[in-house]
């Protein structure tokens, strides 16, 4: 047992290069220790894109069988969570393609709340203050709904994934210029969308 | 100041805000800062704006999807390629699919033209897939369905429904989304093509059968080593096109299959639309004999088998592979029976790799390692199946004494055998993608269960 928790503490400790090695050479397991480090992120991820659980556990499994099945083709000159991230945008921004209609009503129900590992509000411990905390929450969360989706990946991988624009650009197949502008853009919208909601 | 600039100023402001300017341009930003206050307080703007969207609760992954897609990895049930090991060449797996594909364009295309070979004017084929589930995938055999019989003229198109049962084990749905009295839940028909949709249950899960009534927008994406081969693909598929919608879609190297489907609960969701994305690979060599069999028939009797062949071969959707399986089962099943004996319809036979003879239905029992009562069982029963199915299409079966004595390998030994064949392969191979694409303008939703009728 001890052997084994070392081991583990080991695998934990081993970087992406090194597992994706070992995944190359036939060690399936060490896909485990990928997947378990990045589910997270990529899960939440792609519910803020397609503003669903389902659609959102579906694309998260479906990026990481394809990675596994492209595993063999990976050449490191990204990092594997980059090459990941590629790969779930990419079938993110297809399901998005196909699926128009799923997304608002998934954006303000309880999922945002229940599902969700809370940040704790550090600025007051009001109930009222944070009632109003989850309001706003909600209506940024249904503004980045109403987002275009291209314009909400953005928003997705600058401002949650903390991505710098050169690998959001790898991510996405576009210009870094093209983020700038893009980033921009996605930002100004969220702001006009969450203003209209207040308006409204 | 011009929008355009407003706009320039407040993308750089944006790229300040994520550390992305050059020192040059941040030095002169920083110096506009200081004397603009209306830039500062756009900034704040956007840096409250990328804080409230940082702090947004982050979702965790359900606790099952690491186990689930180790789970899928072990099965070696990816959705597209190989596993890493096998990512280059060929494997069982692929060479499988090929095999299917091939079997099933073969079925599809000796139902299509047996029609036109028997001279019959009337004709109907209805197929309702029957279960039996063992080890978590459902194995099929197909059973002609007499409540489905319909006549009709010659001058509609062959009505050919082929089944379509979805299996969503990740989306279990509420039992009262279904109705299982009810066979045809609704009969959409679109623009191009009538889909219809049957709801059932089978061993408490959902499902979802929908055939194919009409062949039309068909578009094919061909990409093919061969100039020659596409050419020709191209030409009969533009055929196909123009006997049925008059219009030329296919493009040499370049076009796509476009089917739409209504479903209600095919994600669980109800949004009321379907769509699906495949892609397969099949050797040229049966291309060409797709192509070789397919100018036989009449153009619409040519048009649904190719519709049909392109439904089936939807093997990246998930949901369709039970459709596949039960098609090759369906298809290695009629190898057995003298209907790809008949002299004219001798062309159709599939070519298989190595010229192998294996004869035997794969069934839940040969794959779980039966015994042979157990596959002579089912033997027994896909020749019930046949017999019902030849019955109504019509077809004298001949006694079994007259037909060519079959060879059965053990099962065992197939594998082996397409293995080596696939090895020893020295056909390219072409990509095919069909593509089902939800239409812009989908019906309105409908109540759990039932679809709503498209305006016809």
């Amino acid at each position: 047992m001890e052997v084994a928790l070392r081991q583990d503490r080991t695998t934990l400790q081993t970087d992406d290069a090194t597992l994706v090695r070992e995944v190359q050479a036939g060690r399936t397991d060490a896909f485990a220790h990928l997947v378990t480090r990045y589910q997270d992120r990529v899960f939440n991820a792609c519910w803020r894109i397609c503003g669903h659980p389902d659609d959102a556990s579906d694309l998260t499994q479906e990026a990481f069988l394809k990675a596994f099945s492209a595993i063999a083709t990976f050449q490191g000159k990204s990092g594997f969570y980059t090459w990941l991230f590629r790969i779930a945008m990419n079938l993110a921004l297809s399901q998005r393609k196909r699926v128009k209609l799923r997304y608002v009503a998934s954006l303000d129900d309880d999922g945002d709340r229940s599902n969700a590992e809370r940040v704790p509000d550090r600025r007051s411990v009001d109930p009222s203050d944070r009632a109003a905390t989850n309001e706003v929450r909600d209506r940024l969360a249904r503004a980045l709904g109403e987002l275009d989706a291209h314009h909400r990946v953005v928003i997705v991988l600058r401002d949650i994934e903390a991505f710098d624009y050169e690998r959001i650009a790898h991510i996405l197949g576009v210009a870094v210029g093209t983020v700038k502008s893009r980033v921009f853009r996605a930002r100004k919208a969220l702001r006009e969308r969450m203003e209209d909601n207040i308006d409204a | 100041m011009p929008r355009i600039d407003r706009d320039k100023q407040s993308e750089q402001l944006s790229a300040y805000f994520d550390g992305e300017l050059n020192d040059k341009d941040r030095a002169a930003l920083e110096a506009r800062l200081q004397n603009d206050p209306s830039a500062r307080e756009e900034l704040a703007r956007l840096r409250e704006t990328a804080h409230a969207v940082s702090e947004l609760p982050r979702h965790r992954a359900p606790e099952s999807l690491a186990a689930d897609v180790m789970a899928t990895i072990e099965r070696g049930d990816l959705l597209d390629d190989a596993a890493p090991s096998k990512a280059r060449g060929w494997s069982w797996r692929s060479l499988n699919a090929l095999l299917m594909t091939a079997a099933m364009i073969a079925v599809v295309i000796t139902v299509g033209l047996w029609g036109m070979l028997q001279g019959e004017a009337k004709r109907s084929v209805s197929v309702v897939a029957s279960s039996a589930e063992t080890d978590g995938i459902e194995r099929k055999v197909l059973k002609p369905d007499p409540r489905r019989t319909q006549t009709m003229r010659e001058s509609q198109p062959v009505e050919v429904a082929v089944p379509l049962v979805v299996d969503m084990p990740q989306h279990p749905l509420p039992m009262e989304y279904y109705d299982e009295t009810v066979d045809e839940v609704a009969r959409v028909a679109l623009p191009s093509m009538t889909v219809e949709v049957l709801g059932r249950i089978r061993d408490g899960r959902s499902g979802l059968a929908a055939g194919v009534h009409a062949a039309a927008n068909i578009h094919l994406d061909v990409t093919c080593p061969n100039e020659a081969d596409l050419r020709r693909c191209a030409d009969r598929v533009n055929e196909f096109m123009f006997a049925y919608q008059g219009q030329q879609r296919s493009e040499y190297g370049r076009s796509t299959v476009t089917v739409s489907t209504y479903g209600t609960e095919l994600s669980g969701k109800n949004d009321g639309i379907v769509t699906v994305e495949s892609s397969l690979r099949i050797p040229s060599s049966r291309l060409r004999s797709l192509v070789d069999a397919l100018e036989g028939g009449n153009p619409r009797q040519r048009g649904v088998a190719l519709t049909i062949g392109t439904m089936v071969q939807a093997q990246g959707w998930r949901q369709s592979k039970q459709l596949s399986e039960m098609v090759f089962a369906q298809a290695i099943h009629d190898e057995t029976s003298p209907l790809l004996d008949q002299p004219n319809s001798q062309e159709l036979r599939p070519q298989r790799p190595g010229g192998l003879k294996h004869r035997t239905r794969p069934t839940a029992a040969t794959d779980l390692g039966g015994g042979t009562d157990q596959r002579d069982a089912k033997t027994i029963e896909s020749k019930k199946v046949l017999d019902e199915w030849l019955e109504r299409f019509g077809v004298n079966v001949p006694k079994s004494s007259e037909r060519e004595e079959e060879t059965a390998a053990p099962d065992d030994s197939v594998e082996q055998d397409y293995r080596a064949a696939a090895r020893s392969a020295p056909e390219q191979l072409i990509s095919v993608t069909v593509r089902f694409r939800a239409p812009a303008d989908p019906p309105p939703l409908g109540p759990p269960g039932q679809l709503v009728p498209r305006d016809r």
